[in-house]
């Protein structure tokens, strides 16, 4: 069975008399360890698919399968718990606590996680500091950092409770191309070292190429699939 | 999120607006200030009163006066009225009584030599009056038996009159003169306090009853107003005052069915009436101050509302890392609780300070009273566990509507 299996996921948002369909019956397998990139024109249901594999989200309908646990009947807080230990997430706009400093924000699943306490969590987050290339800059604060560093800070706190998932949302959206490449070389490298399954959202061609597999959404439903499956595994070609 | 860590966070949040929050306890400040300082104001003024009677009359005291009119004023006809001897009577008899004695009330002005003053008491008394009020002789003695019967011009003075008449020498062995008529004077009264109403003590001439009826007054009778009785112990007062009427009525004459021509009450009553006063004021002051503890808690929820809209994104941003319902609520009622029980502290700090101000204050404008400084400590804890309920009470639904936010709205607000 797959680590992420997907089948016939809807999710149809409801304002007043108009029904927007955001998801129209996605299936989809994806394996531990695959580097994926969605595609698709805007409002296709890229944000709103992560979302439901990141545990966010919950669909209106369809089975969505994490490591054989059915999400979509799960309560509030297991959902909490997934996100909180098998999942990483990375968005657009960085999205890090803007008032505590940047190791504070590395910590911050580990609060909730209560695996590590007091000096133990500190020096794991310093480690994941050092890991995205920022052991110099523990005591700023978000404001005090550039785009790409902000990004990094955000990665280092999507890997916290160790994840099995990376999720990123458009993650060099806000990034001038030089810091886009070094981001997605990060991303890269946590796939290849880690084995870290990373799903990515991107409008931007080559940094969808760097995936070794590309998924294009319309209308809330897959329309091409690069094809990596499960016989091919990890050793699938990106072309 | 464990319990120090919340707490952390709350502090940190609150840290980060310290004007916000100080307006917001500002209520919880003022409601705690009050409760203390009301309490502990009529605390002591109830405490200052208690020890005013104890120490005016010695402990255990009971007071018998005549009594001539019944319930609906018409005048009995019942009784003989308080004599003199009534008191010895009651001392030898009443085996729960220790000490008693007539009190003949009499004022007026006091000569010797070219000097005078105006004397507030004259008492006319009889051997155990100091017993009964546990009051000591400063110097020299006190009246006998002797003069009583003889109705002696002897008189024992206090302090005050001593001060006045003789300012150099020693008055024992002295003499004044009221109304022209020479008093020797045998003893000295220790000086006393004045009492809580500012009434000085020691302007007082102590003589025996007959004397001050047949030198004074110039009557025959040995009628006198009240009597001053002391119990053995407090646990006895209910005894000695059983005893001091049915003696009194066996001696008056009272036929069964017949109203008491006396009345008599002791300190204790006033004391425990007293207390009752001040139970009921503290009660009630201490109610009004809850109140404004309550309307502190109203601005707390405001606030606490406004925050949880303002940080919305926030919360989106720890749900997405897996910020629990139940965590996101305990963080928002933690730093509600926070908030207030800071405001009740503040306001404790506050009210033993206005404590110690006012009694101050009351203690430099009136010197006669030495009023104490109680600081309940009740009130003390009672109020920080009210405010903490406030916080609790009306933090909850900010902290609930926080909790209850969808992630993904959440991290979508601007
Ligand atoms: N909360 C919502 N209420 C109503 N409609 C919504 C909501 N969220 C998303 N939608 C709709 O669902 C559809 C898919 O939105 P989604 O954000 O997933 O698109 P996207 O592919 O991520 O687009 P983009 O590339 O612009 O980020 C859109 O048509 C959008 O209008
Ligand atoms: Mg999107």
């Amino acid at each position: 069975m797959a680590f992420i299996q997907l089948q016939n996921v809807c999710k149809t948002y409801r304002r007043g008399e108009v029904e927007v369909r955001a998801l129209a019956g996605v299936s989809l397998d994806i394996e531990r360890g695959e580097y994926l990139a969605l595609m698709g024109p805007s409002g296709s249901g890229k944000s709103t698919l992560m979302n439901s594999i990141g545990c966010i989200d919950r669909p209106t309908s369809g089975s969505y399968l994490l490591d054989g646990a059915e999400v979509v009947k799960m309560s509030l807080d297991e959902r909490a718990r997934l996100r909180n230990r098998k999942i990483g997430f990375v968005f657009q706009n960085f999205n890090l606590l803007t008032r505590i400093s940047a190791l504070e924000n590395v910590e911050l699943p580990m609060l909730y996680s209560q695996r590590l306490r007091g000096r133990r969590r500190h020096e794991r987050a310093r480690m994941l500091m050092k890991r995205v290339g920022l052991e110099e800059r523990l005591d700023h604060y978000p404001s005090q950092l550039s785009g790409g560093e902000q990004q990094r800070v955000a990665i280092a706190r999507a890997l916290a409770n160790r994840p099995s998932i990376l999720l990123a949302d458009e993650p060099t959206g806000n990034l001038d191309s030089h810091t886009s490449q070094e981001v997605m070389e990060l991303v890269a490298q946590l796939n290849r070292e880690e084995g870290i399954t990373v799903i990515l959202v991107t409008h931007d061609r080559e940094v969808a190429e760097r995936a070794r597999r590309q998924i294009n959404l319309r209308d809330g439903a897959v329309v091409s699939d690069s094809g990596c499956t499960e016989k091919e595994g990890p050793t699938c070609s990106s072309k | 999120m464990d319990v120090l860590m919340t707490i952390r966070v709350a502090l940190q949040a609150l840290a980060r607006s310290k004007m916000r929050a100080a307006l917001t306890v500002l209520g919880i400040v003022i409601g705690v200030w009050a409760v203390i300082l009301l309490v502990s104001i009529c605390q002591s003024a109830g405490n200052k009163v208690k020890s005013e009677v104890l120490s005016l009359s010695g402990t255990n005291v009971i007071y018998v006066w005549n009594n001539w009119r019944s319930r609906d004023g018409e005048r009995k006809r019942s009784g003989t009225g308080l004599i003199a001897s009534d008191a010895e009577a009651l001392a030898e008899e009443c085996p729960a009584v220790l000490a008693a004695s007539p009190i003949v009330y009499h004022s007026g002005q006091a000569v010797a030599g070219d000097l005078n003053c105006h004397i507030d008491r004259i008492l006319g008394v009889n051997t155990q009056y100091l017993t009964v009020r546990n009051w000591q002789l400063g110097r020299g003695g006190f009246f006998t038996q002797g003069d009583i019967h003889s109705a002696a011009k002897v008189c024992v003075i206090g302090q005050t009159i001593a001060d006045n008449l003789f300012p150099a020498a020693d008055p024992v062995g002295q003499s004044l003169r009221i109304k022209g008529i020479p008093f020797e004077i045998v003893g000295v009264l220790e000086t006393r306090e004045a009492n809580i109403f500012g009434e000085e003590q020691d302007s007082i001439v102590l003589m025996p009853a007959s004397t001050l009826h047949k030198r004074l007054f110039g009557w025959p009778e040995e009628w006198v107003a009240s009597l001053m009785v002391s119990a053995r112990s407090a646990d006895r007062m209910e005894d000695a005052t059983g005893e001091i009427k049915a003696l009194l009525r066996e001696r008056h004459r009272i036929v069964r069915g017949m109203a008491d021509d006396f009345e008599v009450r002791n300190t204790s009553e006033f004391v425990s009436a007293f207390s009752t006063i001040t139970t009921v004021m503290t009660i009630l002051l201490g109610s009004i101050a809850g109140v404004s503890l309550i309307v502190g808690g109203i601005g707390i929820m405001n606030i606490m509302l406004v925050s949880v809209t303002e940080r919305t994104r926030e919360i989106g941003i720890r749900m997405a890392v897996g910020a629990r319902p139940r965590d996101i609520l305990r963080q928002f009622l933690v730093e509600a609780i926070m908030l207030s029980t800071l405001g009740g502290l503040l306001g404790v700090a506050l009210g033993i300070a206005f404590t110690f101000g006012l009694t101050y204050a009351i203690n430099s404008i009136y010197t006669f009273t030495k009023w104490p400084v109680i600081i309940s400590v009740n009130s003390i804890v009672i109020s920080l566990l009210f405010a903490g309920s406030v916080g609790l009470f009306f933090g909850f639904y900010p902290a609930r509507k926080a909790s209850k936010m969808d992630p993904i709205e959440a991290l979508r607000y601007e």
